[in-house]
């Protein structure tokens, strides 16, 4: 068993707004294995995002974390601002959802690259652009020169969440976060930015979590698969084990909400009711309420993560049968 | 870019036109300039010859185009009181004028600006809330209310500076405290939600996950941004360098240009207040025209490019 | 019987300003470029494509919201009437449009069941009890309930904010209803439910649906037939399961095979670039920038939409080479 990572454990974020705190995240135990690729699944409400934001000590004053994130050992939680410093971009860096508003709209491109190259190599003047110019080609930039003077609202969607993943490998980091890298982007695009994650975790060798809505992007480029629901982990499993046989009714009623583009057309599982508000969680499980084989027990009482197969973790107070749906409907991948 | 440069002179010209055509008729509307001056009781023939001297006998569409005429030669008019030519006059009180406005400028922009960065760094804060509460004030409470405690306090009482005129530099001291008091309060409060407006941004957020130094997210990744709407303010400001000094000039009766202003109307002196109006037009275009181009230099998403290029 | 609707020929020409400082040029940005197409009656048509394709606009052009610059609709064999002409706010109930931002498409000072009642203020003859009776009928009819009827938009969810728009939407009955990326702002749980609600409602009460969305996975689910759009115009069109099992178009390939699947991957067509802008259309083919197999002719001559033997309609020159067919 290799030595994580970045191992978190009972991680909770609690966000206080008029003298009251809601929480985010509710008790997080994740790890992730140096150079593995892990996706993170979650809809709105499921702190997917807040907790490598509270990892990376991003979140604003008026968030509470508690519990332990530690990176190669180190605790990042409570650690003074410098430590933090020197933790983004060097050995953990993240890039978000929105690239084109990711890029400060008054600085040239090159002009931000070569801030982080400054940053993480110490490089500068001709050295540092030469850097930038590679980086630019490493990543897929055609007309690499042109584009290093160019500012960000002159170039697409994609092209600038090329940017930003050149600017994250400038620091050779171990660890790269994604925050839904590909939601605002078109099928196609979404397509080559993926495969450039690929390759480049192939060439460098780095980590990556995947964190994203959307559970087909998640299941064709990571090995295990996380699913967050209203705060708390609900099911981990390697990918093709949580996609075939889900053990969670959660991760299940989501499999059976998925329209496919192949294989017959069937009438959607449609989850009752609605995520619950962040803070206002129900006691017991937290889906409960939606859940079609809740019993009593699950309205009182939180259920832990156990183990239901290799690798696999459910917090489900029953013991679902591989192969059996909660949603009483056929396997719902393929 | 010169087409945007001429197109903006022209609209310039066009403004300035406007406000002198304007001041114009509404001046001629507002009564009758021989009767003021000559005094109620003077006799009808030298009301008349006073009339035909200054040419107030001539239809106005005639006054009017004779005026225009004139103005494109530097000719100004002159001023009923004393016969100078009006710009003369005028012209000799802009100094004054920018003597204690353009201090005050320092003042709101020295005091305002850094007051209000603070305060959305420290959002929420004690001092964040003092200097919102100190703004609210300045703002909201007029001039010469200020400009009359002011005297009231440090004339009167403590007798540590003169209540009006203009003898020596230590007589703009209050004028200027005045001025620049309330323009600080907005100055402050105005970059205070410019610098959380921009602190809300992704790319902040993005710089700070870069590895980026708090100190130096602030200074090259926000203020830069910040910058573009605080500029608006200070643009309006230099605009009134020369008009926004009226009552507090009136009320330590400072030989400035809003003085000249006050005396010209009440005294119906047609040529001096037209004079004054275009001035001040005459400037504010201009500053405007200052922050217009300054725009294009703090922000390149003005500056006319598409995506995809 | 002829369709419920159909367009003939539509193209929506913007003219726009580009270039940077003194070298400001007019351009013409299509949106949309000739695109016609026919829905009949309780059938869905699926419009898919990316962004800059011009769906919306097509949306747009044929609820008449928008006046083409060339071409003509037929809703139900009469010519569109010109957009908020007395003619066209007369057949606002027959044809009804559902966005993507619920929130957005609200009055957040109305209750909901006063917006929902006012196309019936609007249109209808019933007394203010009769409307809010049917008002009622419809919210239940989208799985709102009864009390919800006082509550104000933002006290609703997502999910509940976009029924309230389709309930809305279905108060004068109509006979077709474009819906604008009208699932894509919700949570996968609760698009599988609106998803089932739309499918229901067109079993139930017969309506056609123009269904627009990027989401080609939804559309499948939705729709009988698709149309594929790629700058202003279709590229293919055809049957939901068969186009998306078996595309033909190059960019419908390399579309389907950009779409993440949870199971095997059939073709893996990568495309390079990113897509041009409407206002620089490439000439010929507007694909064949992007396009693998491009051909001198796909620079010179724009392929018509021509129907293949498999019934499917397709705008490419080399359709018919079957070596093409086989992944690439």
């Amino acid at each position: 068993m290799t030595v994580p990572l970045v191992e978190i454990s009972g991680l909770t974020v609690d966000f206080e707004k008029d003298g009251r705190l809601s929480r985010a995240v509710d008790g997080i135990d994740l790890a992730v294995a140096p150079g593995e690729a892990l996706g993170i699944v979650g809809e709105s409400g499921s702190g997917k995002s807040v907790t490598w934001l509270a990892a990376l000590g991003l979140l604003p004053a008026r968030a509470r974390i508690g519990g332990s994130v530690r990176l190669d050992g180190q605790q990042l939680v409570a650690a003074p601002p410098r430590l933090l410093e020197e933790v983004r971009g060097k050995r953990i860096a993240m890039i978000f959802q929105d690239p084109s508003s990711c890029l400060n709209p008054v600085h040239r491109i090159g002009w931000q690259l070569v801030e982080a190259l400054k940053l993480h190599r110490r490089v500068d003047g001709a050295t540092a652009r030469a850097e930038a110019l590679r980086l630019l080609d490493q990543v897929g930039i055609a007309d690499a020169k042109r584009r290093l003077g160019d500012f960000p609202h002159q170039l697409s969607g994609g092209l600038n969440q090329r940017v930003m993943i050149a600017m994250a490998l400038t620091g050779q980091p171990d660890l790269l976060v994604a925050d839904e890298p590909t939601t605002a982007l078109d099928a196609t695009i979404q397509a080559q930015i993926l495969d450039l994650l690929g390759g480049i975790r192939r060439d460098t060798g780095m980590a990556m979590v995947l964190i994203s809505h959307d559970l087909g992007v998640v299941a064709e480029n990571v090995n295990r698969v996380a699913v967050m629901y209203a705060g708390r982990l609900v099911e981990e499993a390697p990918g093709k084990d949580l996609f075939g046989a889900a053990r969670h009714p959660y991760t299940q009623g989501l499999l059976a909400a998925l329209p496919t583009l192949t294989g017959p057309r069937r009438r959607l599982a449609a989850i009752p009711g609605t995520v619950p508000e962040p803070g206002k969680a129900p006691a017991g499980c937290s889906f409960a309420p939606r859940c079609p084989v809740a019993e009593s027990r699950c309205q009182s009482e939180p259920p832990l993560g156990r183990h239901v197969g290799l690798l696999h973790r459910a917090a489900c107070h029953l013991a679902i049968e591989p192969g059996f749906s909660a949603w009483n409907l056929p396997k719902a991948a393929e | 870019m010169l087409q945007f440069a001429a197109s903006r002179v022209l609209r310039a010209a066009l403004t300035i036109l406007f406000v002198m055509t304007f001041a114009f008729v509404v001046l001629r509307l507002s009564g009758d300039p021989a009767l003021l001056i000559m005094s109620v009781d003077a006799p009808p023939e030298a009301i008349k010859a006073f009339r035909q001297a200054w040419g107030l006998d001539q239809p106005i569409w005639e006054q009017y185009v004779s005026y225009i005429a004139h103005a494109f030669t530097g000719d100004f008019g002159k001023s009923m009181r004393d016969g100078r030519p009006a710009i003369d006059l005028v012209m000799e009180r802009v100094p004054a004028t920018l003597a204690i406005t353009l201090p005050a400028l320092a003042l709101k922009v020295g005091l305002g600006i850094p007051a209000g960065i603070y305060a959305a760094l420290h959002r929420n804060s004690l001092a964040d809330r003092l200097t919102m509460a100190m703004s609210v004030a300045g703002f909201t409470m007029p001039s010469f209310v200020l400009a009359l405690l002011l005297v009231l306090v440090f004339a009167v009482n403590l007798g540590w500076l003169p209540a009006s005129g203009a003898d020596s530099p230590i007589y703009a001291v209050l004028p200027i405290v005045t001025l620049g008091a309330s323009g600080a309060a907005i100055m402050a409060r105005f970059t205070r939600s410019a610098m959380l407006e921009v602190l809300g941004q992704p790319y902040i957020r993005a710089a700070s996950a870069k590895g980026v130094q708090w100190r130096r997210v602030v200074s090259h990744h926000a203020l830069p941004n910040a910058a573009i709407p605080t500029v608006t303010i200070i643009g309006f400001m230099i605009g009134s360098l020369v008009a926004g000094a009226v009552v507090v000039e009136s009320v330590f009766a400072w030989p400035g240009v809003g003085r000249l202003l006050v005396s010209a109307v009440a005294n119906r002196d047609l040529a001096v207040v037209q004079a004054i109006l275009m001035v001040i037009a005459a400037w504010m275009v201009a500053a405007n025209f200052t922050v217009d181009m300054a725009y294009g230099w703090l922000d390149p998403r003005v500056r006319g490019t598409a995506a995809g290029h | 019987m002829s369709a419920l609707l159909e367009a003939t020929d539509l193209r929506r020409h913007y003219q726009v300003r580009t270039g940077r400082g003194p070298f400001i040029a007019k351009a013409s940005l299509r949106a949309v470029d000739g695109v016609s197409l026919s829905l009949a009656a309780g059938r869905t048509l699926g419009l898919v494509g990316e962004s800059g394709c011009g769906k919306s606009t097509t949306g747009k052009l044929v609820l008449g919201l928008v006046p083409p610059t060339s071409g003509a609709v037929r809703f139900k064999g009469q010519e569109m009437p010109a957009a908020d002409s007395a003619e066209w706010r007369a057949l606002r109930p027959r044809l009804q449009m559902v966005y993507q931002d619920p929130l957005g498409a609200l009055d957040r000072r109305l209750s909901v069941g006063v917006q929902i009642m006012e196309p019936l203020a609007i249109h209808g003859t019933q007394s203010p009890a009769e409307r809010r009776e049917r008002a009622t009928e419809v919210m239940m009819a989208v799985g709102l309930q009864r009390h919800q009827f006082d509550r104000y938009p933002h006290e609703l969810s997502g999910g509940q904010r976009q029924r309230v728009v389709l309930a809305r939407a279905l108060m004068t009955e109509p006979d077709l209803l474009v819906c604008d990326e009208p699932i894509s702002a919700l949570d996968v749980s609760i698009q599988a439910q609106v998803v089932n609600l739309l499918l229901d409602l067109q079993e139930r009460l017969g309506i056609a649906y123009l269904f627009i969305s990027h989401d080609l996975k939804v559309v499948r689910q939705v729709s009988h037939e698709v149309a594929v759009m790629y700058l202003g115009r279709i590229v293919e069109q055809g049957d939901a399961e068969d186009l998306f099992a078996r595309p033909s178009h190059p960019y419908t390939r390399a579309l389907v095979s950009a779409i993440p699947v949870l199971g095997p991957r059939r073709e893996r067509l990568l495309l390079q670039g990113d897509p041009p802008n409407p206002v620089d259309v490439p000439p010929g083919c507007a694909f064949h920038t992007r396009c693998p197999f491009a051909t001198a002719t796909c620079r010179a001559e724009t392929p018509p939409l021509r129907p293949t033997e498999s019934g499917r309609q397709v705008a490419c020159h080399r359709v018919d080479e079957p070596a093409l067919q086989v992944a690439a």
